[in-house]
């Protein structure tokens, strides 16, 4: 039976990101991944870098993604650096564009109070109202009152990003076990863990575990006498025809891709286990575009998909090390592109040292027994 | 559910090729038409400009986009040509964004 310090259970953009940060320090890392693909938000996302306005009701979240972003460019360098891929991040700076004035308003109380937990600055943006944002966009449709602008949001290439992850893990030692859905998790009387895969024929053996196997995540803290209070929700993306010369900020209507075509989105509908295309979705979403850029009326959708987010009650990650099962480590969040520097760095520090203090401490579920 | 094309009635339809009229066979695909009638570009990508022909002929590449009838970016592989249709090769288009774009 194979012995490892560390074994990640999930092999996502959040367990590899891990991953990595283990096997960077030194340990000896086995990701064990599933054989099936059914639930992978790690596939089925827009590649947003996105700050505005996470955290503005709650102000280590805030922080947690203003570290993360701010270290984001750094972080795009050494995975360069190790691997030689380029996950293409740009901090382009981006928008929330308002349907309407409470919308408008909504998001601009948002970003006060987002700036409010920013004494010393680092939270800087701007209102565009309409006359600024026509002079951005001139054909912007006639019901939009303005936006948000903040300079710190951007995009990547989400899967440049996940296969850099993989071969940095790689490149670093760590083992990559695929086709290994993980059953059941056994904690060895004399200290540390053993973890059968598929149908109990093979196992793994390790001093701690990390579960970072989004939805799946559930079923595995269960037996494990955790309860992890995550739930699908389903997001359905548009994907646009290749277009010339797209010269758009992303939105929270849409990103520009490298390849011409532009992802609209998202939905979010609460639906369970359950990643089919719905049409109503679908109408919504592109009516949602169209009332801000009446030109998408001339442009094609030739795809669509969906994923499901892993959403926790308060929409925050969970990261800590389970109180029943002591070196067993749970980090979940949907945010996983955003807080990828966070869980190569502070996340695999904290589970290498046992020890979630300072900006991880608040993200542990005792956040939700109120 | 499968016939066999007569291509030697060659002549069968007329349609419009940007804009000129041109005879073709019927029944075949307006990619299949656009490959027959000369070695032209079907297409620049809008990315890189680069040229751009059928690749695949069963509708996974999307490299054979064409504007058919008025509607641009329709796969010529997947339409069968019909008379009077009307098809233009999509070479280096404005864009969406420009003035003289589509309809902007």
């Amino acid at each position: 039976m194979d012995e490892y310090d560390v074994l990640i259970v999930g092999a996502g953009v959040v367990g590899t990101a891990i991953g990595y940060g283990l096997a960077k320090r030194g340990r000896r890392v086995a990701m064990l991944d599933d054989s099936s693909y059914p639930f992978r938000a790690s596939l089925g996302n827009q590649g947003m870098v996105w700050r505005q306005p996470k955290g503005y009701n709650h102000r280590p979240y805030a922080n947690l993604t203003a570290s993360a972003v701010e270290s984001w460019a750094a972080f795009a360098d050494e995975l360069r650096d190790e691997v030689g891929i380029d996950c293409a991040y740009q901090r382009t700076g981006g928008l929330s564009i308002a349907s309407g004035p409470e919308e408008l308003a909504g998001l601009t109380r948002a970003m006060r109070a987002l700036q409010s937990h920013f004494t010393s600055g680092g939270c800087e943006f701007e209102i565009y109202d309409r006359s600024k944002l026509t002079t951005l966009y001139p054909s912007i449709g006639d019901e939009v009152p303005g936006a948000i602008y903040t300079p710190y949001d951007g995009i990547c290439n989400p899967l440049a990003l996940l296969k850099a992850l993989h071969h940095a893990f790689k490149a670093r030692g760590g083992d990559y076990v695929p086709a290994s859905r993980v059953n059941r998790i056994e904690a060895l009387a004399g200290g540390g863990f053993k973890v059968f895969v598929e149908h109990g024929e093979r196992a793994y053996r390790a001093a701690k575990v990390v579960l970072a196997a989004g939805l799946g995540t559930l079923k595995l803290a269960q037996a494990l006498g955790a309860s992890v209070p995550i739930k699908p929700n389903r997001g359905q993306i548009l994907v646009t025809e290749r277009l010339r010369d797209v010269n758009l900020l992303p939105s929270n209507i849409l990103r520009p891709n490298q390849s011409g075509s532009l992802l609209i989105g998202a939905s979010s509908d609460d639906v369970g286990y359950d990643t089919s295309l719905e049409l109503v979705a679908s109408a919504n979403i592109a009516n949602r575009a169209l009332r801000i850029f009446p030109w998408l009326a001339n442009v094609r959708v030739v795809r669509m998909w969906s994923a499901l987010r892993i959403m926790t009650p308060d929409g925050k990650p969970i990261y800590q090390e389970l109180p029943g099962a002591r070196g067993v480590f749970v980090a979940t969040c949907h945010s996983g592109i955003t807080l990828a520097p966070v869980h190569a760095h502070a996340v695999a520090e904290a589970i290498d040292r046992d020890t979630f203090g300072g900006e991880l401490s608040p993200f542990s579920m005792e956040r939700f027994d109120v | 559910m499968f016939s066999l094309i007569d291509l030697c009635a060659a002549n069968a339809v007329g349609v419009y090729l940007d804009g000129e009229p041109v005879q073709a066979p019927a029944r075949i695909s307006v990619a299949a038409f656009l490959l027959m009638h000369s070695d032209q570009p079907m297409r620049h990508s809008p990315v890189n400009d680069e040229p751009r022909s059928a690749f695949c002929m069963i509708g996974n590449c999307y490299e054979c986009l064409v504007e058919i009838d008025g509607h641009p970016n329709q796969q010529g592989c997947l339409v069968t040509l019909t008379d009077q249709m009307r098809i233009v090769r999509q070479l280096r288009r404005p864009s969406v964004f420009s003035k003289g774009g589509r309809d902007e």
